[in-house]
């Protein structure tokens, strides 16, 4: 780490302090950006965080910008190395955030702070703060940090990790048969994925716009449901029936594949004709839907139309809060927290386990149970005509390892620091899988601000690593602890203490 | 009816005739107890009668054929569910379940829920505060602990002989190929195998009721005891459970012989042949114990930090974790909302048992749950598949114990873990769905598969399964009981061989597959 502090010379630094360095000022520096052009913004209204946001952010994004300016980056940085820098930027961000909640005053306690900002840039709709007592600047940082969040997991999933060989096979790169793939190379990839996200986005601000959800409503909204983040402005804009349908087909279109959606502007119908991961898609969505209302014994098209609406925002992993229509069934919260947990499609802005894995543990389970009947077979995993490698499936499994490990974790160390055993569990799903609001067993939404601190602080390292889908954040966590080993060489000392009292 | 078909159903008939006439042996025995105090002599002896003829019927009659893994599946599985169903018939006949308000339906399948939660050793009971254990005679009580006596005897014989000749579930590959004491194959016949399991089974059940004599029980209950220990069955005669002597030293009697119930028979067979205690020298026995031991001082400490004395807190843990961890099973609940009551305790460590609930005992024991080398080999190969992403070109091996893990059983184990998890996530919704809350769905879930017995929330361990659950939802459980017992595997594949047999003689155009009828017509366009 004394190589940070080292003038700039001729040697590139190393891969893995190179990585942290590039990722903790691009990180400071996009978290400063965004509350750059929120203070700005809070001009337009009452101004009154407009001083507090613009100083904190410049200075912050100064020295971000200072900081950049003195890395010197090897040939190459390692696969782990990157995922490192990606989590640190990432981290950046959050500290940003929280840095500017507290400057502005809206939250005093930098605990709150930290929480609020991880669960904006996470895109988990947990907040503690009244949208209605926000300034302007305030609640577009808010509504901004949860589309900058939406747009780091999108880059990560679709550009990042399959440049990395993690997940190449899956990612849409072939041009064979006139295709023109989403992600036929990194760069490639990380443009495409802007431009279908901005436009996403203007598309929702105009949709909101027309439902008459009026101006800053409309950008919030629409930040929000492009994020898959959930976050909701002043008032009670997702009341209106015209809003709320201008939402739920916005959380279906955030929840389907950039792929899949690249395809659809490029007009390439028959890609979309074959993803079997699309048609599970909608088949949880439409087959969700009628159980729940079932089990909340829904009637008429309003309940039916809100009950559609309940199950896209869990499904999605969104997260816009919806009362309950009638009284919840049993199975109606278990419903919904599967729908939760297991979550969007892959390559969507969503979390939790998402669709595709989930294919590709069925058709494991399915080849588990031929081979005790065949030990020998040879089969592979196809799912919609695309056949996984071994290593692909590898770490399917390994995510599904992760997740729960992260659900049991953080369910654990809640249920401990006071909630009882339904609340711990639906919170440890929500937050790992970053799907918002938490709903008692009545269906009744809780509130994170009747939580206690330590338990909202418990949930930083879930909405982090959930939104970091998963191993990448785990990756980077490995390598701190390599560091902090290397450093400290626990081995080394204590051999060297003990050949020291030997003599 | 043709050979192919003929073999599996004369294999699957032998094997359960068979099986019922150990059933019958201990249908005759319980009705022999009951009629000492018991008004139920009767019909148990009519329920022996009926097994008896029908057992003897199934052996006479038919004959065990080639048998390949399609057959031993079918024959392993339909003889649990035979066993089970038969198995009611005492409690049926002698009226055990009756009461008022209930129909016949209902008092049906108490009796069958009664019957897996025995043979499987679940423990889970529909006994309770409206039909109390106590007020039933001596002989259902004995025949109620014989059930996980015999369905502990089956189990060791399946899981230590019969899957891992066939390799299923992984465990098969575990002994044959990673190196150490671990070789179950003991004798060169399944037979010769059973045979000294069985007496190791034998003498750990006569030792464990000499014990549970001396630490204080009746003759009666240390003998019942002993059958529901050993089996880690957890079925008691008294409807406190342990809790109706709140004896430390009743307590630590029954978790030894839990602790031994739930560690692998091999051990316990080479620790005889070899005269020494060979199993500190064994990895999972290792990872288990301070499975057990971690768990207990954790949730000690919460306990304590809720208010609860250190050496209460420390005796609760202790008795709760090696319960639960051997899936045991037993209570030390004096009531409800007292120390040793669970569900009444805090979310932090109730969250710690739920874990227990997965994890279960060792390999080649009557224990349920996933076993402790699934999850050690498990986490062992998510943790080598992030250790690979920062070292790719690294050629990184699972390890357990000395040795190396074939990565064909890393693929078994991940893939039944998977199937597992499925299981469980279904089992909720199918439970929740007939009317069960979160909690109690989930854990009860968690429990049949893992063969716990108690679960949490509305069915914790002074509660009946008859208070949590409907009775739809109790045979969901039920069915979930065998499943888990089985290994998953042979209950689900048990259907494959009858499937193939009703396909090739079905009548042509009538049970045809829909994609051989397409392809027969894209041929003749």
């Amino acid at each position: 780490m004394h190589t940070l502090f080292r003038r700039p010379g001729n040697l590139a630094w190393g891969s893995v302090s190179s990585a942290v360095a590039t990722g903790a000022s691009v990180g400071i520096l996009v978290g400063s950006v965004l509350g750059l052009l929120s203070g700005l913004l809070d001009l337009t209204g009452s101004g009154e965080d407009s001083r507090a946001l613009l100083i904190a952010s410049g200075v912050s994004g100064l020295g971000s910008a200072w900081l950049l300016s003195l890395v010197r980056r090897p040939r190459r940085h390692r696969t782990a190395d990157i995922l490192t820098g990606v989590t640190v930027a990432f981290l950046g961000m959050v500290l940003v955030g929280t840095l500017l909640y507290l400057v502005t005053g809206t939250l005093t306690r930098p605990e709150d702070a930290l929480f609020e900002s991880a669960a904006g840039f996470s895109t988990t709709a947990l907040t503690i703060l009244d949208a209605d007592t926000l300034g302007r600047g305030m609640l577009l940082f808010r509504a901004g940090s949860q589309w900058v969040g939406g747009l780091t997991a999108l880059l990560l999933g679709v550009a990042i990790l399959p440049a990395l060989s993690t997940g190449r096979e899956l990612a849409d790169r072939r041009r064979d048969g006139g295709r023109r793939p989403l992600a036929p190379s990194g760069g490639a990839a990380a443009r495409n994925v802007l431009r279908l996200y901005t436009g996403f986005t203007l598309l929702l601000v105009a949709g909101y716009l027309v439902a008459g959800a009026g101006c800053v409503g409309s950008v919030v909204l629409a930040a929000s449901t492009a994020s898959t983040g959930g976050f909701v402005g002043p008032g009670r804009p997702l009341a209106d029936p015209a809003v709320q349908v201008v939402a739920m087909l916005g959380m279906a279109v955030a929840g389907a594949s950039l792929v899949i959606v690249w395809r659809v502007v490029t007009r390439q119908w028959a890609g979309i004709r074959r993803s079997a991961e699309l048609r599970a898609y909608l088949g949880l969505l439409i087959g969700g839907t009628l159980l729940l209302g079932w089990w909340s014994q829904a009637s008429g098209f309003d309940e039916w139309r809100e009950t559609l609406f309940t199950l896209l925002s869990a499904a999605t992993t969104t997260g816009f809060p919806m009362h309950p229509v009638g009284p919840w069934m049993a199975a109606a919260p278990v419903l919904l927290l599967l729908v939760a947990a297991v979550g969007p499609m892959t390559g969507s802005a969503g979390g939790g386990f998402q669709v595709f894995r989930l294919l590709g543990l069925l058709q494991l389970a399915r080849r588990e149970l031929m081979r005790q009947l065949h030990p020998s077979i040879v089969a592979r995993i196809r799912i919609g005509g695309l056949v996984l490698s071994e290593a692909s499936v590898g770490r399917i499994v390994l995510q599904q390892f992760l997740f729960v490990a992260v659900v049991v974790g953080t369910t654990g160390v809640v249920a401990t620091l006071g909630l009882d055993l339904a609340t711990a569990l639906a919170v440890g799903v929500h937050a790992a899988a970053t799907a918002g609001p938490v709903r008692a067993l009545d269906g009744t939404l809780l509130d994170p601000a009747a939580w206690s601190r330590p338990v909202r602080l418990a949930l930083v390292p879930a909405m982090v690593i959930g939104r970091m889908a998963l191993y990448p954040a785990l990756v980077a966590l490995g390598t701190a602890a390599t560091g902090v080993r290397d450093r400290l060489r626990p081995r080394r000392r204590w051999i060297a203490f003990r050949s020291e009292r030997n003599r | 009816m043709k050979p192919a078909a003929r073999r599996w159903t004369s294999t699957t008939a032998h094997v359960g005739g068979n099986a019922l006439l150990f059933v019958a042996l201990a249908m005759a025995l319980s009705a022999v107890v009951e009629l000492v105090d018991g008004d139920r002599a009767p019909a148990m002896f009519v329920a022996a009668a009926v097994t008896l003829a029908l057992g003897a019927g199934m052996r006479r009659w038919t004959q065990t054929g080639v048998l390949d893994r399609t057959v031993i599946f079918t024959a392993v599985g339909a003889t649990w569910v035979l066993v089970s169903v038969v198995g009611a018939l005492p409690y049926i006949l002698a009226g055990t379940f009756a009461r008022d308000g209930a129909s016949l339906l209902v008092v049906l399948a108490d009796a069958l829920f009664e019957s897996v939660s025995g043979f499987s050793c679940t423990g889970s009971t529909v006994f309770g505060a409206h039909n109390p254990i106590e007020a039933q005679g001596s002989g259902i009580l004995l025949y109620r602990q014989l059930t996980q006596w015999l369905g502990g005897m089956g189990i060791v014989v399946l899981v230590v002989a019969v899957l891992p000749s066939l390799g299923a579930s992984g465990l098969g590959l575990i002994d044959a190929e990673a190196p150490g004491e671990g070789a179950d194959r003991l004798a060169p016949k399944v037979v010769d195998t059973a045979r000294q399991f069985w007496g190791v089974y034998m003498v750990l059940t006569v030792a464990g009721a000499f014990l549970f004599l001396g630490a204080g029980m009746n003759p009666f209950d240390a003998v019942a005891h002993a059958f529901s220990a050993i089996s880690t069955g957890g079925f008691s005669t008294r409807d406190a459970s342990l809790g109706h002597w709140d004896s430390v030293a009743v307590e630590l009697a029954v978790m030894a012989v839990m602790v031994l119930g739930a560690a692998s028979f091999t051990l316990h067979y080479l620790s005889y042949r070899k005269r020494k205690f060979v199993h500190l020298g064994h990895p999972e026995f290792r990872w288990y114990l301070g499975l057990l031991g971690g768990w207990t001082l954790a949730i000690a400490t919460l306990l304590t930090a809720d208010g609860m004395a250190w050496t209460r807190a420390l005796r609760m843990a202790a008795f709760n974790v090696v319960t639960l961890g051997t899936s045991g099973g037993f209570g030390n609940a004096t009531g409800a909302g007292s120390d040793g009551d669970f569900a009444a305790w805090a979310a932090g460590p109730q969250v710690l048992l739920l874990l227990l609930l997965v994890v279960g005992g060792c390999t080649g024991s009557t224990a349920g749950g996933i076993k402790v080398i699934r999850l050690r080999i498990g986490a062992a190969h998510a943790y080598r598949a992030l250790r690979a992403m920062r070292r790719p070109r690294a050629v990184l091996h699972v390890r357990y114990g000395k040795g190396i893990v074939p990565e064909s059983l890393v693929e078994r184990i991940a893939g039944f873990m998977v199937v597992f998890g499925m299981f469980v996530v279904l089992g909720t919704l199918l439970v929740a769905a007939l009317g069960t809350d979160l909690v109690t769905a989930f854990t009860g879930v968690i429990g049949a598969l893992g063969n716990m017995g108690p679960a949490f929330g509305e069915a914790g361990p002074t509660a009946s399964f008859v208070d949590g659950y409907s009775t739809p939802a109790r045979m969901v459980l039920a069915t979930l009981m065998l499943v888990g017992r089985l290994e998953i595997f042979p209950m689900v594949l048990m259907l494959i061989v009858p499937y193939r047999s009703i396909r090739r003689v079905a009548p042509r155009g009538l049970v045809r597959p829909l994609r051989d009828r397409r392809q027969r017509r894209s041929v003749s366009a």
